[in-house]
């Protein structure tokens, strides 16, 4: 099975050459696209330095996670010639790229569109904002999406290759991962979830409370507008 | 005589004219918006000063004082504005994304 292997970047020069170190090192077919959403920091010369071969695309202006991910997957589009499935992992090193062959693996044997990797929410190890915020949003969800996944806000998912068309969305921010399960209720996609490993290293790094807030309004507007 | 609530409203009316004729010397509104901002501040005035001039719409709407009517104005106003900028402002980010995206998608092709 072929891969595209989709991240995002801002400003994450100290973990993102050992993710996509982590990443090459994975034995399967894959292309790896780094979107550099107009880093200030040296991310996109560590990448471009240490990794030739792999896509690198820039942004000038800095537009949100959204964005960047709708640019890798025009690139997947535009290169994808016998390309399987799409992988979606953050670059703050929140997630193991190990885990990526598990969730392509449920992906694979259970015929799913889209595999959410779902991080351990438990009071223990999740910031307690974004525990209470990552609760609300879930019930929230599940409640006007009918799609039941204990994380809302995983970042780590894959899916088919055909299925791009029907969760593309519209959120340049961290509101995309919201947008894309009500898409997949929307279309009644197969779903599933598997559990990943999680590493919190910057509780200041990634969704704050703010972007809580603007998600889920953000979130009754793709609803109901 | 002229109550504290109108000073307030002539002297907002004159800053909001003379910041409509400062945009149009520095060329950033052309005639046609300077003459309708223009037209919305000179009409705000008038009504400000010459409160009894509304006196047969206020009635008419059954308004208590001319003030409620200028306020309700206002508020529709600002309720469009605030709609047109929201709209505008959706319009202008989804074309930037676009440009940009297009832009860092162009060397692509030579892979």
């Amino acid at each position: 099975m072929k891969s595209f292997i989709i991240i995002p970047v801002y400003n994450e020069e100290n973990t993102i050459v050992e993710i996509v170190s982590q990443i090459k090192e994975l034995a399967f077919d894959k292309k790896i696209i780094v979107v550099d959403d107009a880093s200030e920091d040296k991310s996109y010369g560590k990448v471009s330095q240490a990794f030739p071969d792999v896509i690198l695309l820039r942004h000038k202006i800095n537009l949100g996670k959204g964005a960047a991910l709708k640019t890798g997957c025009q690139a997947a589009l535009q290169l994808g010639n016998n390309m399987d499935n799409i992988v979606f992992i953050d670059a703050d090193g929140q997630h193991s790229p190990l885990d990526i062959p598990k969730i392509i693996e449920k992906l694979q044997k259970e015929k799913l569109d889209i595999v959410f990797g779902i991080r351990e929410i438990n009071r223990g190890k999740m910031p307690l904002l974004k525990y209470f915020g990552n609760k609300f949003l879930s019930r929230a969800i599940k409640f006007f999406s009918k799609v039941s996944l204990d994380d809302t806000q995983t970042g780590f998912k894959a899916f088919i290759y055909q299925v791009y068309p029907k969760i593309v969305w519209q959120s340049q921010d961290y509101s995309v991962d919201t947008e894309i399960i009500l898409n997949v209720g929307k279309h009644n996609l197969k779903y599933g979830q598997v559990p990943i490993e999680t590493i919190y290293k910057d509780a200041y790094k990634g969704t704050v409370p703010f972007d809580g807030i603007k998600i889920f309004f953000n979130f009754l507007k793709q609803k109901f507008l | 005589m002229i109550s504290f609530v109108q000073i307030l409203g002539i002297i907002f009316g004159l800053i909001m004219l003379y910041t409509t004729f400062f945009h149009y010397k520095r060329k950033e509104f052309g005639k046609l918006q300077f003459f309708l901002w223009g037209f919305i501040w000179v009409s705000f005035l008038f009504i400000v000063i010459f409160l009894q001039t509304t006196s047969g719409i206020i009635q008419r709407f059954g308004f208590m004082r001319p003030l409620d009517f200028l306020v309700i104005v206002a508020l529709v106003i600002i309720t469009f504005l605030t709609f047109y900028n929201y709209t505008s402002l959706n319009a202008i980010r989804k074309k930037l994304e676009k440009k940009i995206r297009e832009e860092s998608l162009k060397d692509l092709s030579k892979r």
